[in-house]
């Protein structure tokens, strides 16, 4: 061993120098204490502290609770024939799935390793299914009929509901995450999950089928969300 | 929570990680997470201080790090060892602090820029700085892996886990990575 090499490997285990005196470290574990064994939990601190399969399957309990109270609300479509019904599982399966990844991305435990670029095809995907679901008219005949216009407007009352059930169903997920909100890609998943369920939702009880209002006003809750989404972490980190 | 009649003390180096975080998962023991920290704080410190720029953000860091480690107990399951969960939070802590600075971590602590005092650097301090300055000069991949090896006296399986990266990409980034930091070293001392 060279003495370049023994210099380097006993630099390298050694604590640097100017390292945390006891008294700094008394110090700062009362900062922590204070943040965590120290502080009474609030709700938010019981939800979040639960484990994350647990976090998981609850906020995918809550978007599948949030599409029945919405469908109680507004009305289920009632042209769905058997065929249709075989359809619907499947697509709605598939929704439900992507929607579990979605928050399952968000909701990823500190203590493993992130996902990284995996994470971002998954938010993508998530934003984007129900768009590519949405030129397929097709997929959602009910009865064999498209009905190609009941709409005065593409947005309409669908968009607005899709965005209410979207939003909500996406602060039921956050309310388990650990992390401060200032992380994109953990609140763009949940309100991609939120996007999804929104159109699941609105497919269940709309029966149009005009390609503009499926675009425009079902499928649209998910990106416009995950604008408002990363405006406001760009706002957050600009202050 | 005191520790009960006959039962080891959490600063007692006989009890380990293990069970320390056993008692602190189970049973909230104030004392148990106490001693957690007490091991480990410095050593995170030390390692977040050769990859941040300042005292502040490495103090920050710990913090965040035990503040996770806290909120994921419930996910700490019997059998697994406590120090790569420990560090896995570490890393992904300092990973968020890197991307949300948007921009390379940097490595260099000089005192006068940050407005202390000057005082003549002793040896070792000065050898802080030019290896801290040497390391700045590696990849982001490089640099984690040396310190978890080299700093934290990790095996490289462990390292391996840690990162995500196969066993075989470790050692290849902690030997270029090595070999860099030698030939920085070496120039240096040839000044």
């Amino acid at each position: 061993m060279d003495e370049t090499e023994a210099r380097l490997r006993r630099e390298l285990s050694r604590v640097p120098e100017d390292d945390l005196a006891p008294g700094d470290l008394a110090d700062l574990f009362s900062r922590v204490a204070a943040e965590t064994v120290d502080r009474p939990p609030t709700l938010r601190d019981r939800l979040r502290e639960l484990s994350t399969p647990v976090r998981i399957a609850l906020a995918v309990g809550g978007a599948l609770i949030m599409v029945t109270v919405a469908l109680l609300i507004v009305g289920i479509r009632t042209d769905l024939t058997g065929q249709a019904m075989a359809r619907y599982a499947v697509a709605m399966a598939a929704i439900a799935g992507l929607m579990g990844a979605a928050f399952a991305a968000s909701l990823r435990g500190a203590h493993q390793r992130p996902l990284r670029w995996w994470t971002w095809v998954l938010v993508v995907t998530a934003l984007l299914v129900p768009l590519a679901l949405a030129v397929m008219p097709w997929l959602w005949e009910g009865d064999g009929v498209i009905r190609p216009s009941g709409h005065a407007h593409p947005f309409g009352m669908c968009g607005v509901m899709g965005l209410v059930t979207g939003a909500l169903t996406a602060a039921v997920a956050w309310a388990f995450q650990r992390e401060s909100w200032s992380v994109t890609s953990r609140l763009v998943a949940a309100v991609a999950g939120g996007g999804l369920t929104a159109f699941a939702m609105l497919q269940l009880h709309c029966p149009s089928g005009d390609a503009t209002h499926l675009l425009i006003g079902h499928s649209s809750a998910g990106l416009m969300l995950a604008a408002v989404a990363v405006g406001a972490t760009l706002w957050r980190r600009r202050r | 929570m005191s520790d009960g009649e006959g039962e080891p003390t959490a600063g007692d180096p006989e009890v380990s990680d293990e069970a320390l975080m056993e008692r602190y998962v189970a049973h909230g023991d104030r004392a148990a997470f106490e001693g957690l920290f007490a091991r480990y704080a410095k050593r995170l410190h030390g390692l977040f201080m050769r990859q941040v720029n300042s005292r502040d953000a490495a103090n920050d860091l710990v913090q965040q790090t035990f503040l996770h480690f806290h909120r994921a107990r419930a996910d700490f399951h019997a059998g697994r060892a406590v120090r790569p969960w420990l560090y896995t939070i570490a890393l992904n802590v300092r990973r968020e602090h890197h991307r949300r600075r948007g921009r390379k971590p940097e490595v260099s602590h000089d005192p006068i820029a940050h407005g202390e005092p000057r005082v003549e650097p002793s040896t070792s301090t000065r050898t802080d700085r030019l290896v801290r300055r040497a390391l700045g000069e590696l990849t982001e991949q490089q640099r984690e892996v040396i310190l978890l090896h080299y700093y934290e006296d990790l095996s490289f399986p462990e390292v391996a886990e840690l990162v995500g990266a196969s066993l075989s990409a470790v050692k290849v980034r902690a030997h270029r990575g090595y070999e860099r930091l030698r030939a920085l070293l070496g120039e240096d001392a040839g000044k």
